[in-house]
């Protein structure tokens, strides 16, 4: 089975179209130029017959006419002088000795006969076997007036005789005129005549190979015919009484040219079969006779069938061969294919072991395979390399995944991370690069008015840089615990990580020690980048970078000293600590950021700006510049402010209706002193009212006294935070709404206080840490 | 807080000066039990005075409220400060309790029967 529009379907459809055609036009071809050499070969073949029959005729008639014109010669010569045994004995030899001949007469005229004949014409004719006489010049004389007789005698020529039937058989009279006398003056004497039968003609012309259809005549120059396949004509009918007879002037046209011209050939339709024919004629020599030769078109036709029937024969069988042929070559290309595109197949499913079939032979198909078993090859070798990147590109991420892990872990990330206070305001952040940098900040209240500061930067990259940052960090940490002086603190760090370093990292390193109720800060750089201090209480220079002193980095030289700086941080101003990652942040060109962008970008911010403001500013401010440019090292930021502590009320009382009133007149007094917006005032005293009212009425179950902490923050907004030591309430789940709507007596009495609160715009937060109730409420902004 | 009582045309009228808080309900709502208990039907807290309302006040004004229902009464509350009018206002209060803008226009409905 051939399917559509396969190679093997497409070479099959062509090569038998083509090889089809070609033999089509060869038919054609062949037809057409056999057609026109038949046609010559059939007119000229007519024309032969013709004259070949017209000549062979011709030679017969010849001979008797030599022995008729002997006969006469020899009468001549003795002057008709001779008796009339001897003339009889004459004819009776001429007859006897040609079988041709049927009679021989000699017919004189009464003057010239001489006077010992018995009869004046006398005949010998051949009688079956034996030869007979009659003598025809009987008292009447009748052969005077016959033609073979009057002809001869009046042209003065040999005249032969239209022919007659006689006895039922075909004859023709040759008639040859005698003269006697001197050759000065011949005088007619008499003729001497041959009869002579006419059948072999019939049989000759029968002979002639003229083919179907076709078929010869012979007839006279007045158009009778003489020999003709249809017997009736025969002596009864002339061409051109047929013609009458059948109204076509065509064959009368035929007839006469033919008597015009010697020998031709002329188109002609058939009277006996009706086909279209060639007919060739040629006039004898020895009479007036004209010999006809009529070739069927129908024989040239089936000529050109029979030659064409062979032609298609004989390329319908090639036909086949080469159909067999091209089918058994297509399928030997195809087939490898075919197996090659079903593998293939199996290659692309993902199947790479699949069996590839073996290569035959050196054609192409041979060497597809042979690029297909390549490329599956190294397919798979490129599958397992990249098995092997893979397996390693993960073991590469897992590592950063755990050094990023490392580093976020040991960070504080928490901020505000002193939101009760408010005399400082910090704010950290850590960008870690794709491959961690080893960046870390650290900070820790060493007591309510100092805070230990520290930022650094490991070397190196990755798990190894996450570790020792790792180190650093809990070293940082012992170091303060026993040291309050930076650089002391920072002189201990460097000897501790010197100890057992021998992969021989190092960090840059910057501490300080913020007092936050004067402002003093005192510090030690170990090759960390200089810090910077944003005094937006002096425009004319706002950004003091802190770069003297400094000492050695950290964990290279052993018993480095570093030294103490000291200056102070006045509240408003911010002490800016950063890495690397931020000054040598990169923009697509390769650009740093720079100190200089940096001190621009710190010193256009605005003042009231909070830590987390500018923290958020700056990084936005580096992305900017980076412009999608990857980020190379981490970035690593941590800002602190001290403000002027804000006023605060601070009270313990008992969950007693009277503590209750004294809180509120403290509140009231608080007030007085450092009044708020009148909304936030009232929100204030709602606030302190309702939640305590809570507190006292269903903290406790027992009937003993129980401390409550009231903190008041005048900040911006102002906060109210309550602890109790009640069983757990979280009143933003554990009460629910009361319903707003509905006449007075439907209404339940009370639940309203915290539903009040939050409708005034008060935002309660509630956090629950054993054993207490830490309920915040955060008033409105002013 | 200060109370002045006083009845003018039948309708018995609290006058309210301070605040209306924990310590300050109490007061009013004994005041008003107590009238309505001696056979007063109409009341009239006038609020001019009060800055400051906190969920004990609203209380006491339900307290108020339900009593004069109970008795076929009718509580009326007039002359709210912007502050106490918003709370009243946010805790829904102003659809139970009938407020008016002035002490006449408060008297006027009182006198007049219900439609």
């Amino acid at each position: 089975m051939i399917r559509c529009g396969t190679i093997r379907a497409r070479i099959m459809t062509w090569v038998l179209t083509v090889t089809s055609l070609a033999l089509i036009a060869v038919i054609v071809w062949t037809y057409i130029t056999s057609r026109q050499r038949l046609e010559a070969e059939m007119e000229s073949k007519a024309r032969f017959l013709a004259d070949g029959a017209a000549r062979q005729i011709d030679a017969q008639l010849g001979t008797l006419q030599g022995i008729v014109h002997g006969l006469a010669l020899a009468l001549e010569t003795r002057d008709l002088d001779l008796p009339f045994a001897e003339a009889r004995a004459l004819q009776d030899e001429c007859v006897a000795a040609n079988p041709g001949i049927y009679g021989c007469c000699i017919a004189l005229e009464d003057a010239a006969a001489p006077s010992g004949w018995d009869d004046h014409a006398p005949w010998a004719y051949r009688d079956a076997d034996s030869l007979a006489y009659e003598g025809l010049g009987g008292a009447s004389r009748a052969h005077l007036r016959e033609d073979w007789y009057a002809l001869p005698k009046h042209l003065g020529k040999p005249v032969w005789s239209e022919p007659y039937s006689w006895k039922g058989a075909l004859m023709a009279t040759y008639s040859v005129p005698l003269y006697t006398g001197p050759a000065t003056n011949r005088v007619f004497a008499g003729v001497v005549t041959c009869d002579v039968a006419l059948d072999w003609l019939e049989q000759l012309i029968a002979q002639l190979p003229l083919g179907k259809g076709g078929y010869g005549m012979l007839i006279s120059r007045n158009g009778t015919y003489i020999s003709h396949p249809v017997r009736p004509f025969v002596l009864n009918e002339t061409f051109y009484s047929v013609a009458e007879e059948r109204q076509d002037p065509e064959l009368r046209a035929t007839g006469q040219h033919m008597v015009a011209t010697d020998s031709n050939l002329q188109n002609f339709r058939s009277i006996v079969t009706g086909d279209l024919s060639w007919l060739a004629h040629s006039s004898l020599r020895s009479g007036d006779w004209i010999m006809v030769a009529i070739i069927s078109h129908d024989e040239m036709k089936a000529s050109i069938l029979r030659l064409a029937r062979h032609q298609a024969g004989i390329g319908i069988a090639g036909l086949l061969l080469l159909t067999l042929a091209t089918a058994l070559i297509s399928r030997s290309i195809s087939r490898p294919v075919i197996r090659l595109a079903s593998a293939a197949e199996t290659l692309s499913a993902g199947d790479l072991d699949a069996r590839l079939p073996a290569p035959r032979g050196q054609d192409e198909v041979a060497h597809l395979t042979l690029a297909f078993t390549r490329m599956r090859d190294s397919l798979r070798q490129h599958i397992a390399d990249l098995r092997t990147t893979t397996a390693a590109r993960e073991r590469m991420h897992s590592e950063l995944r755990i050094g990023r892990d490392i580093q976020m872990g040991l960070i504080p990330k928490t901020f505000p991370p002193f939101p009760d206070r408010t005399d400082l305001d910090l704010h950290a952040a850590l960008e870690p690069a794709r491959e961690v940098g080893g960046d870390f900040y650290d900070f820790f209240l060493l007591d309510p008015h100092r805070i230990v500061l520290a930022i650094g930067d490991v070397s190196g990259k990755g798990v190894p840089a996450a570790l020792f940052m790792a180190v650093t960090r809990s070293f940082l940490r012992s170091a303060f615990r026993t040291e309050t002086d930076p650089a002391a603190a920072l002189a201990r760090i460097n000897h501790d990580l010197i100890e057992g370093n021998d992969s021989c990292m190092f960090v840059t390193l910057f501490c300080a020690i913020l007092d936050l109720a004067t402002g003093e800060l005192r510090y030690a750089n170990a090759g960390h980048n200089p810090p910077a201090i944003l005094r937006p209480d002096r425009p004319d220079r706002p950004l003091e970078w802190i770069t003297t002193p400094r000492g050695p980095i950290a964990g290279v030289v052993p018993g480095a000293r570093y030294p103490l700086g000291t200056c102070t941080l006045p509240p408003g101003a911010t002490l800016v600590l950063y890495t690397d990652g931020v000054t040598e942040a990169m923009d697509p060109r390769g650009n740093l950021y720079g100190e200089t962008r940096l001190a621009t970008h710190l010193a256009q911010q605005p003042p009231a700006a909070t830590c987390r403001d500018n923290t958020d500013a700056l990084l936005r401010s580096i992305h900017q510049f980076a412009d999608g440019a990857e980020q190379s090292d981490d970035i690593t930021l941590l800002l602190i402010r001290r403000s002027t502590p804000a006023p605060e009320l601070r009270l313990t009382l008992t969950n007693t209706p009277a503590d209750q009133q004294r809180a509120m007149d403290e509140l009231d007094a608080f007030l007085d002193a450092h009044p708020l917006p009148p909304k936030q005032q009232y929100a204030a005293r709602l606030a302190l009212e309702e939640l305590l009212t809570n507190v006292v009425k269903y903290a406790h179950t027992d009937t003993a006294p129980h401390p409550i902490h009231i903190h008041l923050r005048h900040t911006s907004p102002p906060a109210l935070t309550i602890t109790d030591d009640g069983q757990p309430f979280n009143p933003l789940q554990d009460a629910p709404p009361p319903p707003l709507d509905g006449p007075a007596q439907d209404r339940p009495i009370g639940g309203l206080g915290l539903h009040l609160l939050q409708s005034l715009g008060i935002t309660l937060h509630y956090r629950r840490q054993h054993p207490h109730n830490i309920l915040t409420a955060t008033l409105p902004p002013a | 807080m200060q109370l002045t009582h006083e009845i003018q045309n039948g309708i018995a009228i609290l006058a309210l000066v301070g605040r209306l808080d924990t310590r300050g309900a109490p007061e009013l709502e004994s005041h008003g039990r107590a009238l309505f208990r001696d056979g007063a039907r109409k009341l009239l807290v006038d609020m001019a005075g009060v800055d400051y309302i906190s969920s004990a006040g609203l209380r006491v004004l339900l307290v108020l409220a339900k009593e004069a229902d109970g008795c076929a009464g009718t509580l009326s509350v007039c002359c709210l400060t912007p502050a106490v009018l918003e709370v009243m206002t946010v805790s829904g209060f102003d659809t139970i309790i009938p407020l008016a803008d002035d002490r006449q226009s408060a008297l006027d409905a009182l006198q007049s029967p219900p439609a």
